[in-house]
Parts: structure tokens; sequence; C-alpha cells
């Protein structure tokens, strides 16, 4: 059982095979940039929590936008490696396109490392499981169909789709964010059709 | 390594043109201008974006266009997939989501 309050949740999305997004208010600090802070994620019988923040400035300990995206970049890489097949090329386009416009986006000062990845316990087809951002891990699926245990990859697209969208709407003429969005939301589809041709 | 498009039985389909690989894979992505691997190789035109380079980093020396296959052997190598294609090899560039195209 997780333990949110039903007035905390701000938003509720899930993959298509059902597994939960939660996004969450819980401690959200003032003229934050989201209208979330929190988001927890099913991982197949357990949930994993992760902080997100738009960028470092923010304050909050957790996973930026970039964080997010070149982790699921990362992953889309070695799923390509292992079989190259359309969506996923496919995916590895629209994430180039959406860390260039997230980057472009992004404050010039702002600073930001980049993941680090390591295998978890779980064998897998992946080099991979776990990403690593300042002290902070997030467990993927160790498998390509994204059954077994762990954040799937569609989940952190659902993430970063909910927070363009929440940007978008406050910043609806900035042409990086509208980029950002429209490819993180091809993405998604991108993964999803995978995810479809895979499991038969 | 040949690498066509698979095919909904897993049988590998005749290679597509670059035209038919680039509107398969991604749609909206621009069509780059076709490579001349020998016009690197004779020193006629520079290495554009230093794949050929690249490639002998990884042990991998391209002498002939089918060697930029071999970059798929790599287990390692995740930024580039080399696609067969009717006209030449294509290979796509994770990072940057993009296709460089080699010719003959």
């Amino acid at each position: 059982m997780i333990d949110i309050r039903a007035d905390d949740i701000v938003a509720e999305r899930n993959t298509n095979d059902g597994r939960f997004v939660l996004f969450t208010r819980t401690d959200l600090p003032p003229r934050y940039p989201l209208p979330f802070l929190g988001v927890s994620l099913d991982t197949g019988g357990d949930c994993h929590g992760i902080i997100v923040r738009l960028v470092e400035a923010d304050g909050a300990e957790g996973w930026t936008a970039l964080d997010l995206l070149l982790t699921v970049q990362a992953r889309a890489k070695a799923e390509a490696k292992r079989r190259a097949t359309k969506p996923t090329i496919a995916m590895l386009y629209h994430l180039a396109q959406a860390v260039r416009s997230e980057r472009l986006r992004r404050p010039s000062r702002d600073v930001s490392g980049a993941p680090n990845f390591r295998p978890g316990n779980a064998a897998s087809s992946y080099p991979w499981t776990v990403a690593e951002m300042r002290e902070r891990t997030l467990p993927l699926c160790p498998d390509p169909e994204s059954r077994e245990g762990g954040v799937t990859p569609e989940q952190l697209l659902i993430v970063l789709d909910q927070l363009y969208a929440d940007v978008a709407a406050a910043q609806r003429s900035n042409p990086f964010v509208r980029n950002a969005r429209l490819h993180v939301g091809n993405a998604l589809t991108c993964e999803q059709q995978r995810l479809v041709e895979l499991r038969g | 390594m040949t690498s066509t498009i698979p095919t909904s039985d897993g049988a590998s389909a005749v290679p597509p043109t670059f035209s038919e690989l680039l509107a398969t894979y991604c749609d909206d992505a621009p069509a780059p201008s076709p490579i001349s691997l020998t016009a690197i190789l004779t020193g006629r035109d520079a290495d554009p974006m230093k794949l050929i380079a690249y490639y002998r980093t990884l042990g991998i020396g391209v002498t002939r266009l089918d060697d930029l296959l071999l970059i798929n052997d790599d287990k390692t190598e995740e930024e580039l997939h080399a696609f067969q294609c009717a006209e030449g090899i294509a290979l796509s560039i994770a990072s940057d989501g993009i296709f460089v195209f080699f010719v003959p």
C-alpha cells in the first residue's frame, strides 16, 4: 500500500497495461514551476517515488526534466542495440529532438550532470537497469517487454508528457517547450507501439 | 551483420531504398545528402562527421561500404546502428536521432 492522501493527487495516469503514475503535491514548495512535486510509480507490485523538478534551481532534490529525458534516451539506445526496430529508432529521433529543445530551454547558467547507469540485481537484456543521479536511484524494468519489477520507460515518458503539458500551459509562447512537448508525446506513442509489437 | 527492416514474421525484407528507410523510421526527419565513401577514402572529400575515423578507434578499418555494417556486431556501441539500403548504408546516430547515408 502507498500512503498518499487523495487530496494530494493532482493527476493520475496509467500505462497501457495499467501501471499507475500518480502526480502528487505533498510538500509542494511555494512558487514551484510545476503543479506536482512527487511522482509515485507502480513498479509491478510495489511503488517507487521520485521528486521531479524542472531544473536544478527549483531547489528540491530530485530528477530534472533533462535527467529523465537522458535516462529514457539511454534505455532507448540500449533497446536499439538489442533490437533496432522501427518504433525504437523513431523514438530515438523524437528523444533527440526533445533533449535538444530541453537544453535550449534551460537557463544558460543552469548546470546539470548526466545520470549514471549501472546494472541492478535482476538479470537483464540490457547492460544497465539502474539510473543514478545525485544519490537518487531509479530502478528500471530489466526486461524489454516491461512486465517485470521496476519503473518502465513508458512511465518515464508519461511523467515527461505530464511535465511538459503543465509547463506548456504556463509558457504558451515558449517554442522550446512546445517542441519538447511534441516530441515527448511522439516518443511515448513510439514506446507504446514498441510494446504492442513486442508483446504480440 | 545485415540489418534490414524486420517483417512481422521475423524474415528480413529486401533492403529498402534510403528514402523508404527514412520514411519508415522517422517520417518527419530531414533527409541528409549522400556521402561518398570512395571520396572520403581517396581524400577527395573530408570525413564530415569523422565517422570513418571513429570506426577506426573501435578497431574497424573501413575500406568498403559493407564494413560500415560491422558496427552492429560491437556489443558496446550504442550510438551507431547501420542499416543496409538499396543504394548504400545508412547509419543512425542515437544521440542526435539522425541518419547519415553512405554511398559507394
